[in-house]
C-alpha cells in the first residue's frame, strides 16, 4: 500500500516496481533549465528601442557637495557604466557623476532619466537645475532592484551640449551606478513600467503566493503530523519568501549596510538549508548527523558573518561570500540535487521526476545568478532570476499534494470495493450457513415430529386396532368392535386436533374434545357443565403436550362414562399453584357419581393418566370430589414442564 | 320434502350414508354419485336443497363442485362430509361456500338434526373453526398471524358475531352461548351461518387482492 510518500514506499518494499526514467525525460531535464534561463533573459533584456538612449560612460568625482554650485573645480575621471564596487567616495558617502549629451534641437515633449537598478540615493540636475529630490544619505538607500524614472521638462534642455549631474549618496559595499538612459519620457516610461512589473510587482505577487502556500502546508501538517514532508515544504517556502522579500529591499531599521546584507544572507542560508532537508524528507531519508552539521555550520557562518560585518570593513566579507559562502551553498544544494537524480534513476515515480525537474531548474538558476550577478566572479548588473523559479516549485509541491490526494482516493475506492466484495462474500457464506442450519433444523423438527406421531399412533390407534382385530375373530363382537373402532377414530381425531393446537389455545383444544364426546354424554344422560375461564398461555405447550393433556382428560371422561353412574360432569379451568408454589393452571374434571371404588384405583386407565402427567411434568390428583363423585385435577406450571424446557433449549441451540 | 344430493367416492360409506339419510323423515336422495363429473352434471340438470359433498375425489376437488353448485343455485345448502371434521378441510369448504359439515360416522339422528338446522338458517361450529374465524376477521388480536390483507370492510363481523365466535372458541355449546348472551339457540346458529357467508365473500375478495398483487388482474390497478 502506498499511502505514504513514494520514496518511503520503496523502503516498505510493498510495490517496488523499479523503472528508470525514459531518455525523453532526461532530455527534458537538461533542456528545461536552459529554456527557462533563456526565456528569463529575453524578458529581462532592455526593450529594443531603449538602446539608442543608453549612456555607457560617465565622469566620476569622489567629492562632497549638496548642489552643483558647491562643486567648484573638480577633477573628473572617466568611468564605464555600470560603475561597480568598490567605489571610492568622499567621507560622507557622496560621489558625483557627470554625463554629457548632444541634442540637435530642443525637444518638444517631456524627457526623462531612467536607471533600472540604482543602489544609492540619487539627486539629479539637468544643466544645473534640480529635477529630482533626495540625493541624501537617507534610509533606505534606495530600492535594490526598483527602477527609477525621473521626468525632465523639455524647457530645461537646449540644442547642442547638455549636462546631467548626479549626486549619489550611499554606503559601501553594495552601491553601484547602473547604466543611465536619457531620452523621451514616452520611451523610457514604457521600459520603466515593464521593469517595475518584472522587478517589483511580480516578486510581490510571488511572496503573496508563497505565504499562501506556506499556510496551506502548515494546515496540512497540522492535520497530519505524521507527514513531516509537508511541514518541510511549508518551512522551505516560508524561508524562501523571506529571501524574496529581502530582494525587494525593505527598510533597514537600525543596521548598517553590511549587517543588512548579512540579514539577507541569513534568509538565503535558511532557504538553502530548508530545501536540502526537504529533499531528505521527500526521499524518506533522515541523515541526522549530516543535518546537524548542516544546521550548526549555517548558524556558525551567520554568527561569524554578522560579527565580521559589524567590526570589519565590508570588502573582505564580500570576498569571503563570493568565493567561499555562496559556493558552499551551491555545493550543498547540488548534492541534494544529485541525491534526487539518483533516486529518480533508481525508481522514476512521477513525484520524483517532477521534483527533480523542479530542483534542476532552481539549482541551475541559482548557479547562473551566482555567476552573473554582483556576488559572482563574472559579476554584472544583471538581475537575479531565482525568485522567478518559485512558480515551478509551488506548482510541483502543489501537484505532489494532489497526487497524494488522488492516490488516497483511489486506494480508498479500491479498499471499498475489496471490502464490499469481502462483505458480499461473507454474507453469502453466512446465508449458505443459515440455509444449512435451516435445513438441519427442519430435518430435526420433522424427524422429531415424525417419531412423536408414530409414538402417538402406537400409543392410541395402533393398540386399539390390534384389539379390534382380536375382537373381530369372536362371533358376538359386533357391538364391542363398534365401540373400539369409534375409540380409535376418536383418538385419531384427537391427534389431528392437537396438531392444530397452539399453547394459547388450551380452551379450544378442550372444547374440541368436549365436542367430540358431547353426544355420548348426552346419550348416557349425563349433563355437561362447562365452567372454563380464560387462563394464561403455558410456555412451550405444543401439540405433543396438548395431546398428552387431552388423553388424560379423555381417560377421565371415559371413566365417568363407564363407571361413575353420574348425572353431571363438570370441566373447569382456573389459575392455581403447584405444590412448590409455582404459578400454574389447573384443569379439573369432576363428576357426581359413585366415586372411586377401592379396586378401581389401581386400574390401567388411572396408571396411564399418571404416566402421562409425569411426562408433562404436571401434578395430577385423582380422588373424591366435593359431591361424592370423583375429581381429577391436573396442574401445569405456567413456565412449562421439562419437555417445554427441552424444546426451548433445542430451539435456542438451533438458532445459534 | 328435502332433496339431498350426495357426493362420496367410497361406495360402502356412500351406501351407508344414503341409508342413514333415508332413515331421516322427509329426506330424499335422488342423486348419489362418486365423482365430480357426475355431480356437476346432476347439479346442472336438477336443483337440490342440500348438497352433501366429500372433498377429496378421484376426479377432482369437491370445492370446485361446491362453487359451481353455489353459482347455479345460490340458495342451495352445502355440507362437507369429512372423516375428522378438522379445521383445514372444513375451512376450505366454508370458503367455497359450504355452510355446514358432517362427520362420516355421525348417526342418522345427528345427520337429520344438522340438515334441519341448516334449512332453518343455522350452522354448526367447532371451537377450532371459531378460533380460525376470529383470526381471519380480527387479525390484530392474534399477533402470530400474518398481517391482514386489505379487504372490503363491509364484510367485517358485528360485535355480536364476534362474541359468539369467542365463546364458541372456548368450547361453549350453542345452548350455553345463548344463555350467556340472552338470545335463543337458533339465533346463535344463524349468526354462525352468516359468519360462514362472510368468510366466503372475504376469501373471494382476498383472492382478488392476491391476484391483483401478483399482476393477474390489471383492472384493479387501472381503476385506482
Amino acid at each position: 500500500m502506498r499511502l505514504r510518500d513514494s520514496a518511503s514506499s520503496t523502503k516498505s518494499g510493498a510495490v517496488p516496481k523499479r523503472k528508470p526514467p525514459s531518455p525523453a525525460y532526461w532530455l527534458l531535464a537538461a533542456v528545461l533549465p536552459v529554456v527557462f534561463l533563456a526565456t528569463m533573459r529575453f524578458i529581462d533584456a532592455p526593450p529594443a528601442g531603449l538602446a539608442q538612449w543608453r549612456h555607457a560612460t560617465a565622469e566620476f568625482a569622489a567629492v562632497s557637495g549638496a548642489t552643483p554650485q558647491d562643486l567648484g573645480a573638480v577633477a573628473w575621471s572617466a568611468v564605464a557604466l555600470p560603475h561597480r564596487q568598490p567605489i571610492a567616495r568622499a567621507a560622507d558617502g557622496v560621489a558625483w557623476y557627470r554625463l554629457t549629451f548632444e541634442l540637435g534641437e530642443a525637444p518638444a515633449a517631456l524627457w526623462a532619466v531612467y536607471e533600472r537598478r540604482p543602489r544609492a540615493n540619487l539627486a539629479m540636475f539637468i544643466n544645473g537645475t534640480p529635477v529630482s529630490a533626495a540625493g541624501e544619505l537617507l534610509r533606505p538607500y534606495g530600492h535594490d532592484w526598483a527602477p527609477r524614472l525621473v521626468a525632465v521638462p523639455a524647457a530645461l534642455l537646449q540644442p547642442g551640449r547638455n549636462e546631467l549631474l548626479v549626486r549619489s549618496a550611499a554606503e559601501p559595499p553594495s552601491d553601484q551606478m547602473d547604466t543611465m538612459y536619457i531620452g523621451p519620457h514616452q520611451v523610457l516610461a514604457a521600459a520603466y513600467e515593464r521593469h517595475l512589473l518584472l522587478d517589483v510587482t511580480a516578486k510581490q505577487a510571488t511572496v503573496a503566493a508563497m505565504l499562501l502556500f506556506a499556510a496551506l502546508f502548515g494546515i496540512i501538517y497540522a492535520l497530519r503530523r505524521r507527514d513531516t514532508v509537508f511541514a518541510a515544504y511549508g518551512i522551505t517556502i516560508l524561508a524562501w519568501s523571506m529571501h524574496v522579500c529581502y530582494s525587494l529591499g525593505p527598510d533597514r531599521w537600525w543596521v548598517n549596510e553590511a549587517q543588512w546584507r548579512v540579514l539577507g544572507e541569513f534568509t538565503l542560508v535558511a532557504f538553502v538549508v530548508c530545501a536540502i532537508m526537504t529533499v531528505h524528507r521527500f526521499l524518506g531519508r533522515r541523515p541526522r548527523r549530516a543535518e546537524r552539521w548542516l544546521l550548526a555550520g549555517a548558524i556558525a557562518y551567520l554568527v561569524v558573518a554578522f560579527a565580521a560585518a559589524t567590526f570589519i570593513d565590508g570588502e573582505p566579507l564580500r570576498e569571503f561570500k563570493r568565493y567561499v559562502g555562496i559556493p558552499i551553498l551551491l555545493i550543498l544544494s547540488g548534492r541534494a540535487v544529485w541525491q534526487l537524480t539518483r533516486a529518480a534513476l533508481a525508481n522514476a515515480t512521477i513525484e520524483r521526476r517532477l521534483m527533480l525537474l523542479c530542483a534542476l531548474i532552481v539549482w541551475a538558476t541559482a548557479v547562473r545568478d551566482y555567476l552573473v550577478t554582483a556576488a559572482g566572479p563574472v559579476a554584472g548588473t544583471a538581475g537575479m532570476y531565482l525568485p522567478y523559479t518559485v512558480s515551478f516549485v509551488l506548482l510541483v509541491f502543489g501537484s505532489l499534494i494532489m497526487f497524494r490526494f488522488a492516490r488516497a482516493l483511489r486506494e480508498t475506492e479500491v479498499l471499498n470495493r475489496e471490502l464490499e466484495a469481502r462483505v458480499a462474500q461473507k454474507a453469502a457464506e453466512l446465508e449458505a450457513n443459515y440455509a444449512r442450519i435451516r435445513v438441519f433444523e427442519r430435518n430435526q423438527a420433522l424427524a422429531g415430529e415424525r417419531s412423536r406421531i408414530m409414538r402417538d399412533m402406537h400409543d392410541g390407534i395402533g393398540g386399539q386396532l390390534v384389539a379390534a382385530i382380536a375382537l373381530a375373530s369372536r362371533p358376538d363382537a359386533a357391538r364391542e368392535l363398534d365401540g373400539l373402532l369409534h375409540e380409535a377414530l376418536d383418538d385419531l381425531r384427537m391427534m389431528i386436533d392437537s396438531l392444530e393446537a397452539t399453547e394459547a389455545d388450551l380452551l379450544t383444544a378442550l372444547g374440541m374434545l368436549r365436542m367430540r364426546v358431547t353426544n355420548r354424554f348426552a346419550a348416557a344422560g349425563i349433563e355437561f357443565r362447562w365452567e372454563v375461564t380464560d387462563v394464561p398461555p403455558i410456555a412451550g405447550f405444543g401439540p405433543e403436550q396438548v395431546l398428552q393433556l387431552m388423553r388424560i382428560v379423555q381417560e377421565a371422561f371415559a371413566n365417568v362414562l363407564k363407571h361413575a353412574g353420574a348425572q353431571t360432569i363438570t370441566v373447569r379451568t382456573r389459575t392455581a399453584q403447584l405444590a412448590t408454589g409455582e404459578p400454574a393452571i389447573a384443569v379439573e374434571i369432576e363428576d357426581d357419581g359413585r366415586g372411586m371404588q377401592a379396586g378401581r384405583a389401581a386400574g390401567r386407565g388411572l396408571a396411564n393418566m399418571r404416566r402421562r402427567a409425569q411426562a408433562l411434568e404436571a401434578e395430577i390428583e385423582i380422588g373424591p370430589g366435593p359431591s361424592d363423585g370423583t375429581r381429577v385435577v391436573v396442574r401445569l406450571a405456567l413456565a412449562g414442564g421439562a419437555a417445554a424446557a427441552r424444546d426451548a433449549g433445542h430451539i435456542a441451540k438451533a438458532k445459534v | 320434502m328435502t332433496i339431498v344430493y350426495l357426493l362420496e367416492d367410497d361406495a360402502v360409506t356412500r351406501r351407508n350414508l344414503e341409508e342413514r339419510l333415508l332413515a331421516v323423515e322427509g329426506i330424499e336422495v335422488p342423486v348419489s354419485v362418486g365423482t365430480c363429473t357426475e355431480m356437476l352434471t346432476a347439479v346442472r340438470a336438477g336443483r337440490p336443497d342440500v348438497l352433501l359433498c366429500d372433498l377429496q375425489l378421484p376426479d377432482g376437488n369437491g370445492v370446485d363442485v361446491i362453487r359451481v353448485a353455489r353459482d347455479l343455485h345460490p340458495d342451495v345448502e352445502v355440507m362437507v362430509i369429512s372423516v375428522f371434521g378438522d379445521e383445514q378441510r372444513v375451512v376450505t369448504a366454508l370458503k367455497a361456500g359450504a355452510t355446514g359439515y358432517l362427520l362420516k360416522d355421525d348417526p342418522s339422528s345427528e345427520i337429520g338434526a344438522a340438515i334441519s338446522q341448516l334449512l332453518q338458517g343455522g350452522s354448526p361450529i367447532s371451537p377450532a373453526i371459531a378460533r380460525y374465524l376470529i383470526r381471519v376477521f380480527r387479525p390484530t388480536e392474534s399477533p402470530e398471524q400474518p398481517p391482514p390483507s386489505p379487504v372490503d370492510s363491509t364484510i367485517d363481523l358485528t360485535t355480536r358475531e364476534l362474541e359468539v365466535l369467542q365463546l364458541a372458541a372456548k368450547g361453549f355449546s350453542y345452548g350455553e352461548i345463548a344463555r350467556m348472551l340472552g338470545i335463543s339457540g337458533a339465533t346463535v346458529s344463524s349468526y354462525t351461518k352468516k359468519i360462514y357467508g362472510k368468510l366466503a365473500v372475504h376469501s373471494r375478495s382476498e383472492a382478488v387482492y392476491e391476484a391483483s398483487r401478483l399482476g393477474l388482474i390489471d383492472e384493479v390497478r387501472r381503476g385506482t
